[in-house]
């Protein structure tokens, strides 16, 4: 008896979640659709849509924010400071809460297709409270945002911005051309527990990681992975091995104290690039983004070249 | 005991400084390869120029700024893990014992979590703190749970309250991570056990632990022969059994809180430890206490050692490799432990 009420119980919440979401997109129906091709198949999506969430503060925030869409909730982390967040859009539960996704009654929800049965990008599941577009890891921020504004009608929009990034490059290349084509240059971040370097460059398990984007934009030279761990790890006894190459260091400060950590360690200390000073510190977390990173990014470079050049 | 025929005693003597020898020796392998193995492999040699000053400066910096102190975390960590998990077991009856199974684990992490989402206490050194504190108090509640409405307690109600306060302390740990993943991300590494932290920064935390608990433990070796018997033949031998159970309790929180805090949880240790040991010598506490101390450390150093050089550059954290290669060892332990009961 107990098992059959469960599973009639059940039921009936599945059936009472199904009609709430579908009650939900008949009030946020736009008056407009259109159909789109994307990687999940044909999905319906508003015109003009009027409540967007953004399940990542990085990849999806940014681009929503660079395509003038209507946030109404992110989530993952809280955005950080160079995200030119509206006052009063929230910062949902995280990992996402489908629920109160669903209460938000959102007619387009943007998500990384990094994993999609995961709790924190749940790609898998959320359709059945509104259509999705999805982001592909393998590309670089400015496919992504392109293939959007495609979606989206925002054509426009993407290319400007994209072209507003491609300026700001182009500047910095002609101030310091010479410093890009000969030096190395190292991402990174110390972790101050495992004490062991993080290293932003292409080739890692992280896929397409911003640092690496822009070095690249620049035309500048970054750390093999050769050397490293799967996901860029590099042991504090092999500093010299991997990081004695580099001419400047990118040292990512991630608020815990690790820049204060690192400068006591001597295998740090000896490094070449640390003797010279040409170390530029970067206040936050710059792995994953779009436009509005690769901006933040590219000030730090041109902060960091400039070191170099001096 | 002056029944015993002369040889015998002579005989046995031989096989515990055989065994003592065999343990230290074990153990001194284990800091060989852990000062040789790493993201940067150093032979044998060029370790022992870089101990006496001589060889590359980089090598120096290595094995005397980096690995000589990790081996010396992981010969604290490792002693301190193979001793408590030799106390409980004997003090509990229970050669399930192991500290984990007093709640010492769930206990530190469920301080950390707290310490840092709650009242944002995030630096090593405070870590350190709050988990040799959860740990104690996770242990008492164990103690007192498992003793309520009793003279003493069983074996049995020590396992079933050690698992039910495990529980409870994991479940609100997670509970507390999951209410703000961003914030407790950085507590998140701690959650695993590994000998990466600065043992610079963590060795003088919690050497008084350590120290105070090694301390005991050597006053408790004779005692606990007593305790093997049974708490009534204990007693009748002129043994406090409540007391001597309140010091084990004692030196297992220094001890196991102690190495938990320096290291994170770490799995295996002080369950295998004493196992291999007693498998080898029988039932003489002293023995087992001394042994477990040496085969814990070299344990823990040849994990960690391992680690280091399976994922180079990476690594792949000690208390992760324990488990790995703790538990087939268990396996085989146990099973070889049944056939003997079953022949």
């Amino acid at each position: 008896m107990r098992k059959g009420s469960s599973r009639r119980g059940m039921l009936l919440g599945l059936t009472a979640l199904g009609l709430a979401a579908r009650a939900s997109r008949l009030v946020a129906a736009p008056s407009a659709t259109r159909r789109v091709e994307t990687p999940l198949g044909p999905v319906e999506i508003p015109a003009e849509p009027r409540r967007v969430i953004a399940v990542d503060s990085r990849v999806s925030l940014e681009s929503a924010l660079a395509l003038d869409l209507p946030i109404v909730g992110y989530s993952h982390s809280r955005a950080r400071p160079w995200i030119p967040v509206p006052a009063g859009v929230p910062f949902l539960a995280a990992p996402p809460d489908l629920e109160q996704i669903l209460a938000l009654k959102p007619d387009l929800i943007l998500c990384p297709d990094t994993a999609p049965y995961s709790d924190w990008w749940p790609l898998a599941r959320l359709p059945r409270i509104a259509p999705v577009l999805p982001s592909d890891h393998r590309l670089s921020w400015q496919e992504n945002l392109s293939q959007l504004g495609v979606w989206l009608a925002r054509e426009g929009r993407a290319a400007r911005r994209i072209a507003g990034q491609a300026d700001l490059i182009a500047d910095i290349r002609a101030r310091h051309a010479a410093v890009i084509d000969r030096s190395v240059v190292a991402s990174l971040y110390f972790d101050p527990v495992k004490r062991r370097a993080l290293i932003s460059t292409a080739g890692t398990g992280y896929g397409q990681v911003m640092p690496a984007q822009v070095l690249r934009e620049l035309g500048g030279h970054g750390i093999s992975a050769a050397h490293l761990g799967p996901y860029g790890e590099l042991a504090l006894e092999a500093f010299g091995d991997v990081l004695g190459a580099a001419d400047a260091i990118l040292l990512f400060d991630f608020g815990d104290g690790s820049p204060r950590v690192l400068a006591h360690e001597t295998l740090w200390q000896r490094l070449p690039a640390v003797r010279a000073g040409r170390v530029q510190i970067v206040a936050d977390n710059c792995t994953f983004g779009s436009c509005y990173t690769a901006g933040y990014l590219a000030a730090a470079y041109d902060g960091l070249y400039a070191r170099v050049g001096a | 005991m002056s029944m015993r025929p002369r040889p015998q005693r002579i005989h046995r003597r031989r096989h515990s400084a055989r065994a003592l020898l065999l343990s230290l020796l074990l153990l001194l392998l284990a800091i060989l390869a852990g000062l040789s193995a790493g993201a940067k492999p150093l032979s044998p040699a060029s370790v022992l120029d870089a101990l006496a000053g001589r060889g590359s400066e980089e090598a120096r910096i290595i094995v005397r700024e980096l690995r000589l102190p990790r081996a010396l975390l992981g010969l604290l960590v490792g002693a301190a893990l193979g001793l408590s998990g030799a106390i409980i077991q004997s003090a509990t009856r229970n050669p399930l014992g192991d500290p984990g199974l007093m709640g010492v684990n769930a206990g530190a992490s469920l301080a950390v979590v707290l310490g840092a989402g709650v009242f944002g206490m995030t630096g090593i050194g405070s870590l350190i703190w709050l988990a040799a504190l959860g740990a104690g108090l996770a242990a008492l509640a164990v103690y007192f749970v498992a003793g309520m409405g009793t003279k003493d307690a069983s074996p049995l109600q020590l396992t079933l309250a050690g698992v039910a306060v495990g529980a409870l302390c994991f479940g609100l740990a997670q509970g507390f991570a999951l209410s703000d993943p961003e914030r407790f991300d950085l507590v998140r590494n701690w959650r695993v056990g590994a000998l990466s932290g600065d043992a610079r920064v963590i060795l003088p935390a919690v050497i008084p632990a350590l120290g105070a608990g090694l301390i005991l433990a050597a006053f408790l070796a004779p005692r606990l022969n007593l305790m093997a018997l049974g708490a009534d033949r204990a007693a009748s031998l002129g043994v406090s059994v409540a007391r001597t159970q309140g010091l084990c309790l004692l030196t297992v929180i220094l001890l196991a809180g102690g190495a938990t805090a320096a290291a994170g949880p770490i799995a295996f240790v002080g369950l295998a430890a004493p196992h291999m040991v007693r498998r080898l010598l029988g039932a003489d506490e002293r023995q087992i206490l001394a042994n477990a101390a040496l085969i814990g450390a070299a344990l823990l150093i040849g994990a960690d050692a391992l680690g280091r050089s399976l994922a180079a550059p990476a690594e792949v954290p000690a208390g992760v490799v324990t488990a790995l290669v703790g538990a087939p060892i268990l396996l085989v332990l146990a099973r070889l432990k049944w056939g003997r009961v079953t022949a």
